[in-house]
């Protein structure tokens, strides 16, 4: 069965490639663009490894991974965060994120990091 | 010793060694040095032979508290003051004592030599402000000096030595380089004051201001302008005013002062401003002015605000005018009545024209020390009102006084900023209603009063049997006869007067009417048994019934028996016979002068009185002869005198005669001076027996003159010899009546010596004392210590004032005793002018700092604040005493205090310019970022003195730099995202380069990334050429609904979640950009999908209104507050609640909303925070 990644972006633009990426190194791909509903989201979906923007309606990408960490029910699904803001390393330490993707980045280290945390 | 004889007060000199080196005494340490000193084996030789004029120079250069120094002879032999040691510094003191100038100045004695000589040939040589740098208090410092070199002559007119004074300026230097510092601190005043500063220049019609002037006014950037320019931009209805204004400025009569508030018209903007010019005009000693300058404050906000609370006092007056009860208003401290209503005027009893705008208790003296002085003045000082009701106050009223009955209210007058300035008076009659019942009361006690406690006895007798109605206590003791006498007729009471003339005196004025009045006219009463004779004056009254029916008669009397009395015993002892003799003895006796009388041809005493004895200091012995007595006398021709006499009988008077008399304690020889007469007594026969000797003794004062006139000889002496000095020098007797005059006084004053001398300078010269004190401490000085050093102001032959240090002491003769003053006039008026300035420089930094709205501080060297101007206490809410020192730190925001004070720390070592950004909290408790500037304030030479700073509101442009911060960062972020997806397609491409069938479709998603970062490089690109005006516009007409419709269409095709609903239609054509008029449109309608992530539709809406076109774009969405509004269209701003969850640059608005401007259309927002926005914007047909 594949490794389920669920990608939280309101760029379509990043949404898609971040799909066309996965789907060649055979991962299943689910895609959202608002993230307040992320624990119903995780319910859902049972990914196995969720990326994140940092800034995206409604919540934030912040508040969200704080909402998963908080969770009995989620907090084991690793969450990366996904972002280009240059402070991008700390914050992930201080919403205790599980790691980080930055944007622009190259795809083997976007692979590297991904088959790293989901498996 | 210098002695005088009667016969020659010429100075004679005596070589005693120990004698001759007084004249040296005092003259501080080098006085001691030079008697110490052992002249014999200079060129000058020992101080017993110097020559007179070097013996007076020398003593003056001694008593001088200036620097003195004498170079004498060919050798340039120097003697010098305690004065002049400084300037001799380390390296030449002592050792200059007493060698020559060429030795101890060698290493300049090439310039200084051919000077000496030429001095020497008798030319006087000068040098003003001449540095030197002297170690005086332990550092090396810059100090500057007048020398003044000038030649001693001796008695024969040869030039003897050199004569150098000097004179230290480097106050007065100082002080104009001060004063030039303080410029500097005006002028820095001045720029963070934000005050326009002009010079006008009445000889070429020019005039120049600072570049803030001239952009008010709208000139350019020329160096000078016409002053007509200037005027045809002022207002017409100010332009007369203000040119009238200039005119009286620029007359001398008027003082220079200028001072006006007028509007001023921009000539590029013209943008109208009112401002208030203050200055000054400069006149030269034509009275001509040559120099007109002064500043110029925007005070348009100000008067703006001035004319409302004017407003509101003008409506304040119509309602007192109008009020139905007495009203005022008085001003000031004073009480100066402000206005008044006609009712008021009524109460005050007099008109209008007596009271208005004059101090109430001046204008109504009537009211004054009544009590109601205090009572306003506490209302004025605490502000609290006071009320009371039947207030008695005596007013005037048809030409009296009376007294009136008021219920009062005072209540103070507050001025916009709560302060007291005056007070507003209710005032209601109410005398009506209260004075009836008081008159009754009044009128009965004043009788009781009057009769009961008069001093006078008092009684009324009633009918013709003068029955005792009523009697005072006075009277009854006059009478004797106790007090249970009312009710019985006065004879019956008083029998012992019945055979007196009183019946007959009373019954007359019981039948005539008639009042009698009788002095001292003598009764027996009986007191106690026995008759006493009493004296009175008395007044018998008719007593009145109302219909004036004479029914009694009234009696006052005064007893005045002790002064009849009195009176009768100095009459008795006036005739007493006196003894003649006795009186002439007496008289003789107690003489004030001695008289003797002679007897016989050997002039044998046979009389002499105390005084007599007294003045010949001997004890007469009567019945021996004068011979006998004053062996001595006869060498001197006294004998052959009186024998004259004796045998011519022509009298001898003689003023100030001088006579030797043996002193007996040392048996020495004192001369004594008589004012002398010695007359022959003739016998019965005509012969001469006797001699009548009448003598007062006048040595004191012969002395004394003859000290003076020595004291007149060596002033002018000295006044000859510093006749060079560039200071006054007066010369004058203990009276202090001038003698001697230099050039310098001449100079100075304008008065030549014959106009001084013999005249008081003092009181000539209009001598004014800086304070009372000095005028009451300097003769005291002068007695106690010989000196007195101070400043005075004194008035020149021209009228003109001088500042004048003078410094004087006494010249004493051999015995210590004072006999001259001299004193050293030195003219240090520009030095106290320089001060002046300062002084008013400062003053005028302060005023300025006072009035203007800017936060300004300064500080002592050590950093410790001690002044705020008013702004600075007005912006934080706080008082001095809570700020100075170190209290101003309580209004730093906690975060940059340690930043700050680290700084302020190394400033205050370093003296550099510190300039800080720091937030302030203002009195609401908000904190609001400024720009502090901290300049030190240094003396010239670098020693920091205080420091000035202000403080500048910079609050907006922070927060807008952090905004621009922010999107900076935002866009770098911003560019990242399209950059992320080319970069991720074009590696893809290349991984997927076997796979030919998606290569092409990779390739295109690359290129839309691409094309994306271009977009929004392009949309930063406008917002930056909006900024520079350069944004251009390619302007057609066009159908603007089908560019609508083109938009939607396009933002449609990627919104997925929304649908987009248009309403209405444009049908006319529009003339304008259209791409650019689409984009404001593409990116309203992009705002709303963007910020309603969970609406489903947007709605565009189209109406033609009155001649324009109003578009309306509105989303179901987050929406905002009210007070986002305005700042939305601003550039970079961001909704700061939105900002961390929606991307944006903060530009996009800020862009459509420049294109709608452009287009001389409009853009706003209606918006509810969770409800949703609707973006409106309009365009004319």
């Amino acid at each position: 069965m594949k490794k389920v990644i669920l990608i939280y972006d309101d760029d379509e633009e990043i949404l898609l490639l971040c799909r066309a990426i996965l789907s060649k190194y055979d991962y299943a791909v689910e895609t959202l663009s608002k993230c307040e509903n992320i624990i119903s989201d995780i319910e859902s979906l049972q990914p196995d490894l969720i990326l994140m923007d940092l800034w995206i309606p409604l919540i934030g990408g912040e508040k969200a991974i704080e909402i998963v960490k908080q969770n009995q029910s989620t907090k084991q699904t690793p969450v990366l965060l996904f972002s280009a803001n240059a402070d991008i390393k700390d914050i992930s330490k201080k919403v205790k994120a599980d790691g980080y993707v930055e944007k622009p980045f190259a795809i083997i280290t976007f692979i590297e990091t991904i088959q790293k945390h989901a498996g | 010793m210098n002695k005088i004889t009667y016969h020659n007060t010429k100075i004679s000199k005596k070589n005693s060694k120990t004698e001759s080196l007084q004249f040296l005494s005092g003259g501080g340490e080098m006085g001691e040095l030079i008697r110490s000193f052992d002249w014999s084996k200079t060129a000058v030789g020992s101080p017993d032979t110097w020559p007179q004029s070097l013996h007076i120079a020398v003593r003056i250069m001694l008593d001088c508290p200036f620097g003195m120094y004498i170079a004498w002879g060919k050798e340039y032999i120097q003697l010098y003051n305690d004065g002049y040691r400084p300037i001799l510094g380390a390296t030449k003191h002592p050792q200059a004592l007493g060698i020559s100038t060429r030795q101890t100045f060698s290493e300049v004695w090439s310039t200084i030599g051919p000077m000496f000589d030429e001095v020497m040939q008798g030319t006087p040589v000068g040098f003003p402000d001449f540095i030197l740098h002297l170690d005086r208090n332990g550092f090396v410092e810059e100090c500057f000096f007048d020398f003044s070199y000038s030649p001693i002559r001796l008695e024969d007119g040869e030039v003897g030595g050199v004569l150098v004074t000097v004179i230290e300026t480097t106050e007065k230097v100082n002080n104009f380089k001060k004063l030039a510092e303080s410029n500097d601190q005006l002028n820095f005043a001045i720029e963070a004051t934000e005050l326009g500063t002009w010079e006008y220049n009445p000889i070429t019609n020019k005039f120049t201001g600072n570049n803030r002037l001239k952009d008010w006014f709208g000139f350019s950037q020329e160096v000078e302008i016409e002053l007509s320019l200037a005027i045809d931009l002022i207002v017409e209805k100010d332009r007369n005013r203000v040119a009238d204004a200039i005119q009286k400025a620029l007359q001398y009569e008027s003082g220079g002062v200028y001072d006006i508030e007028y509007g001023i018209i921009n000539s590029v903007t013209k943008q109208q401003r009112i401002v208030r010019a203050k200055g000054r005009a400069w006149f030269g000693e034509d009275k001509i002015a040559y120099r007109f300058n002064g500043t110029l404050q925007d005070i348009t906000k100000e008067t703006i605000a001035k004319n409302k609370i004017e407003e509101s006092e003008q409506s304040l007056r119509s309602i007192i005018l109008q009020a139905p009860v007495a009203m005022c208003i008085f001003k000031g401290e004073n009480f100066i009545v402000d206005l008044a209503n006609d009712r008021m005027f009524e109460l005050w009893g007099k008109p209008a024209i007596e009271v208005m705008h004059k101090p109430i208790f001046e204008a109504l003296p009537e009211a004054k020390g009544q009590g109601l002085e205090a009572i306003v003045q506490e209302v004025y000082s605490t502000g609290k009102t006071f009320s009371a009701d039947g207030v008695p106050v005596t007013l005037p009223r048809n030409g009296g006084i009376e007294l009136v009955y008021v219920n009062l209210v005072y209540e103070p007058y507050r001025e916009p900023d709560g302060k007291v300035s005056g007070i507003l008076a209710v005032a209601i009659d109410v005398t009506a209603q209260l004075t009836a019942s008081k008159q009754i009361d009044a009128s009965e006690k004043r009788l009781s009063k009057m009769v009961l406690q008069s001093p006078f006895a008092f009684a009324i007798l009633m009918g013709r049997d003068l029955v005792i109605t009523l009697a005072n206590d006075t009277m009854k003791q006059i009478w004797g006869k106790g007090t249970e006498i009312v009710g019985k007729p006065l004879f019956v009471v008083l029998p012992e007067l019945i055979k007196t003339v009183f019946p007959k005196l009373l019954d007359d004025v019981y039948i005539t009417g008639v009042p009698h009045l009788e002095k001292e006219i003598l009764a027996k009463l009986e007191h106690d048994g026995v008759l006493r004779d009493m004296y009175f004056n008395l007044v018998y009254q008719p007593f009145q019934d109302a219909d004036d029916t004479i029914i009694g008669v009234t009696v006052i009397a005064i007893e005045i028996t002790e002064q009849v009395n009195a009176k009768r015993q100095i009459e008795a002892s006036e005739h007493r016979l006196s003894d003649e003799r006795m009186v002439l003895y007496n008289s003789f006796m107690n003489a004030p002068a001695g008289i003797s009388i002679l007897k016989g041809e050997n002039h044998i005493y046979e009389f002499v009185n105390a005084e007599y004895e007294k003045s010949v200091d001997r004890k007469i012995t009567l019945g021996k002869t004068v011979q006998e007595h004053f062996p001595e006398i006869e060498q001197q021709g006294l004998i052959a005198i009186l024998n004259n006499v004796f045998s011519t009988g022509e009298p001898f008077i003689a003023n100030e005669f001088p006579v030797e008399l043996n002193n007996k304690n040392n048996g020495k020889l004192d001369l004594h001076y008589y004012n002398s007469a010695i007359q022959p007594i003739k016998d019965e026969k005509g012969d001469i027996v006797r001699l009548l000797s009448h003598g007062v003794e006048v040595s004191q004062q012969v002395k004394a003159r003859q000290q003076i006139e020595e004291a007149n000889n060596q002033l002018r002496t000295a006044a000859a010899l510093t006749e060079n000095i560039a200071d006054a020098v007066v010369g004058t007797d203990m009276d202090f009546k001038t003698i001697s005059w230099n050039k310098g006084a001449e100079n100075l004053y304008g008065y030549a010596s014959e106009e001084v001398i013999g005249n008081y300078a003092m009181a000539l010269l209009g001598t004014q004392f800086l304070s009372d004190e000095d005028m009451q401490a300097w003769p005291k000085a002068l007695d106690a210590t010989g000196k007195w050093q101070g400043e005075v102001v004194q008035s020149k032959k021209d009228g003109t004032q001088v500042s004048v240090l003078v410094s004087i002491s006494y010249v004493y003769d051999e015995k210590g005793k004072p006999i001259a003053a001299v004193a050293v006039n030195r003219d240090i008026t520009d030095r106290k002018k320089a001060e002046e300035k300062i002084a008013a420089s400062e003053t005028k930094f302060r005023t300025l700092s006072e009035t203007i709205p800017h936060m300004i501080w300064t500080a002592t060297p050590d950093g410790k604040k001690n002044f705020f101007n008013n702004y600075f206490l007005d912006y934080t809410g706080l008082s001095f005493e809570e700020l100075e020192g170190d209290g101003w730190q309580k209004i730093i925001f906690p975060d940059d205090l340690g930043k700050e004070l680290q700084q302020w720390q190394h400033t205050l070592k370093t003296g550099e310019d510190l300039r800080i950004e720091k937030r302030i909290r203002q009195h609401d408790g908000t904190y609001q970022w400024h720009l502090n500037h901290s300049i030190a304030q240094k003396d010239n030479e670098g020693n920091i003195i205080g420091w000035i700073g202000t403080s500048t509101d910079i609050h907006e442009q922070k927060i807008k730099e952090q905004q621009k911060d922010e999107f900076i960062s935002i866009a770098s972020h911003e560019m990242k995202t399209p950059l992320t997806t080319a970069k991720g397609y074009i590696e893809l491409l290349l991984l997927s380069l076997s796979e030919e069938n998606q290569t092409a479709l990779y390739a295109s998603k690359a290129n839309q990334a691409v094309e994306k970062l271009h977009d929004l490089v392009t949309e930063l690109l406008d917002a930056s050429k909006i900024q520079n005006g350069q944004l251009n516009f390619n302007i057609t007409t066009f159908d603007f609904n089908k560019m609508v419709d083109e938009a939607i269409e396009n933002m449609q095709h990627s919104a997925k979640n929304h649908i987009i609903q248009k309403t209405g239609n444009c049908l006319q054509q529009i003339t304008g950009d259209r791409s650019r008029l689409q984009q404001v449109l593409i990116n309203l309608l992009s705002n709303a999908i963007k910020y309603s992530p969970n609406a489903d539709k947007v709605l565009v809406k189209i109406e033609e209104l009155n001649n324009k076109i109003q578009v309306a774009v509105q989303d179901f969405g987050i929406g905002m507050s009210g007070m986002h509004s305005d700042k939305i269209f601003d550039r970079y701003y961001r909704v700061p609640e939105h900002a961390v969850h929606f991307q944006g640059l903060g530009i996009g608005l800020y862009i459509s909303n420049n294109i709608i401007q452009r287009h001389e259309g409009k853009m706003w927002v209606e918006s509810e925070p969770d409800k949703g926005s609707i973006f409106f914007f309009t365009l004319p047909i």
